[in-house]
């Protein structure tokens, strides 16, 4: 359980860190922290996995083959990380924390929160018929070796892919985790999946605080604050993303809902709304590609809040730039929306 | 054209029934247009973003085309577009730091708290989670079934049929156990003998000769049943062997696989 542990805690976690302060080179100098590192690293991760997961599906690879070919790929990323910026890191490994000297009382609160809502995510129970697709098809791949030839629901063997779901393999995914942990993919679903989401996406909503109150750190933390809130209130429906992030973190829309398409929103706020050089537009790329990971609606979803965005600032405010680059970076979504109205 | 925009509407109250946050969305709209210290990009910004998006969302046209990409059993999903969160929270700070005396700060952070959480729902008392009996977050019962079966199977092939309650549990658990059937089954036919099984299954009490039969045409050799469904001494006599018990649910083998 301890060999476990770890290793879970280093694909979940160390790994995206590292990943992720290589690609934060696409940020501006200031903005290189361990905030940006984590979900750039995530956003990174997932891209890769759906660059190297559809043809392997398509050309029927062992689930296997996909393992080693995206070990060996998130190997070679962290290989680069480390050596481009190892000065950086060996800074870290100097680095001595210090107690900061104000406390500030309402981000306890707001940690506080996070922690509990977290921990009853985790350690409680819920359940979800849905699972009964999306866990199972992990529990098929991570036993049969195979990547959607056998019908999650009975056993047999699928006729033909599964069109609804065969474009947005996040299953596949928690396949590949519970294969280099060792924990059952229920497991990682439904316990360990719930740890890392919920912090992810109060991650997301730090970044939009520090970008809409222009890094005021009491204003930041009142509006966690009132997120936390937010998102513990909305269980008045089951369609809220609050009500997805709490209560089903592990499936792949509750990602896109809760995590990706706010980051897509951030990343808008920050490109479209103000102005950002060439390169961090990098960033809103990779979140698209991540977004086509996690659900079936990441294609188009993503797709309509950038053009809300370039709509907005690209058209009406006749920045032909925000509008190419905004209508380029909704470009593998586009193809994958094509393929997908296709195969349907 | 009619017909969109009403299934539109139709979709906008069903997500937000038993709750007001479309309601408070639209007052923080007010609220940060009105407040002089939100800058005026922002104001713009969510003013702008919300009245895009609600064209797109309720205009038949561009509703049609949406549609027509992601289905209209889901496109209450737009509502995720919406940056509901987002804006409370940011008219909400602005309406707490309006003043700057602690005190008054403090008094509107509580006010705002406790209009956010009467306007909801607390999911922790909505009756969403339950204890946990094991790490894999399933009933008990699933998991002593498909142990049972694991045992008893020795390494061979498990085809089984269970009540609809661990229909969406068994495979989660163990996806080497194969079932006639899953969560739906609309997809086949009425005289299909899965269909057939499944109409069986639901029975309060089940007819054991067909069960036996249906279960048999299925290619399963195991059985589980909830004990008040089960007729015990005619399912034996037709070759079925109790293997076990767990919770309210009993196992069954067809022995005469075995036989022959």
């Amino acid at each position: 359980m301890l060999v476990k542990a770890v290793l879970t805690g280093i694909w979940l976690f160390v790994i995206p860190i590292i990943i992720g302060n290589g690609m934060v080179c696409f940020t501006k100098q200031s903005e290189r922290k361990a905030g940006h590192a984590f979900i750039y690293g995530y956003v990174t991760m997932f891209s890769l996995f759906q660059i190297l997961a559809i043809p392997s599906i398509y050309l029927h690879l062992r689930f296997q083959m996909l393992v080693n070919l995206y070990t060996s790929a998130v190997i070679v990323l962290m290989a680069g990380s480390l050596i481009v910026y190892r000065k950086q890191w060996l800074g870290v490994l100097k680095y001595k924390y210090h107690m900061p000297k104000n406390i500030n009382y309402i981000w306890i609160l707001v940690l506080l929160l996070i922690l509990a809502q977290t921990a009853v995510s985790a350690l409680g129970m819920h359940v979800d018929e849905d699972d009964s697709f999306f866990v199972a098809t992990a529990a098929t791949s991570w036993t049969d070796n195979s990547m959607f030839e056998i019908d999650a629901y009975t056993g047999a063997a699928y006729e033909q892919f599964p069109s609804r779901y065969v474009l947005s393999p996040f299953p596949i995914w928690i396949a590949f985790l519970s294969r280099v942990t060792g924990f059952h993919p229920a497991v990682m679903a439904h316990t360990i999946l719930p740890v890392l989401m919920i912090p992810l996406a109060y991650l997301v909503y730090y970044l939009i605080g520090k970008q809409l109150f222009r890094g005021d750190s009491k204003k930041t933390g009142l509006f966690m604050l009132l997120i936390s809130v937010i998102t513990i209130s909305s269980y008045y429906s089951v369609y809220t993303s609050g009500t997805f992030l709490l209560i089903r973190s592990w499936q792949g829309k509750s990602v896109l809902a809760a995590i990706l398409l706010p980051f897509i929103f951030y990343l808008c706020l920050r490109l479209l709304h103000e102005k950002a050089e060439t390169r961090e537009w990098m960033a809103l790329l990779l979140t698209m590609i991540s977004s086509l990971l996690v659900s079936s609606m990441g294609i188009m979803l993503p797709v309509i809040m950038v053009g809300i965005f370039i709509i907005i600032y690209g058209l009406l405010g006749r920045d032909w730039k925000k509008l190419t680059y905004g209508i380029g970076v909704c470009i593998p979504n586009l193809l994958f929306a094509a393929v997908y109205l296709f195969i349907r | 054209m009619k017909e969109i925009f009403e299934f539109a509407v139709d979709v906008f109250l069903t997500v937000f029934q038993g709750g007001y946050y479309h309601l408070l969305y639209v007052l923080c709209i007010g609220v940060i247009l009105c407040l002089p210290k939100v800058p005026r990009t922002y104001k713009v910004m969510f003013l702008a973003y919300t009245g895009v998006f609600l064209v797109l969302y309720f205009f038949p046209v561009t509703a049609k085309i949406i549609i027509a990409c992601v289905g209209s059993d889901v496109y209450w999903r737009m509502f995720w577009l919406l940056p509901i969160p987002i804006l409370i929270g940011y008219a909400g700070v602005y309406l707490i730091t309006c003043s700057k005396r602690k005190m008054v700060q403090a008094a509107a952070a509580l006010i705002c708290i406790g209009i956010l959480a009467v306007s909801g729902l607390n999911i922790y008392r909505g009756g969403a989670f339950s204890k946990a009996h094991n790490l894999q977050k399933l009933s008990q019962e699933c998991i002593l079934i498909c142990d049972q079966m694991e045992a008893d199977s020795g390494g061979g092939n498990i085809k089984v049929v269970v009540p609809d309650a661990l229909v969406t549990e068994i495979r989660q658990y163990d996806a080497g156990i194969q079932m006639p059937y899953g969560r739906y089954l609309m997809h086949l036919t009425a005289d299909s003998p899965e269909v057939r099984l499944h109409e069986q299954m639901i029975q309060p009490l089940v007819d054991s000769e067909m069960v036996a039969d249906l279960v048999r045409e299925n290619n399963c050799n195991y059985l589980v049943l909830l004990d008040e469904q089960a007729d015990g001494q005619s399912l034996e006599q037709l070759g079925y062997q109790e293997l076990g018990r767990a919770g309210g649910y009993i196992l069954y083998k067809d022995i005469s696989i075995v036989e022959q």
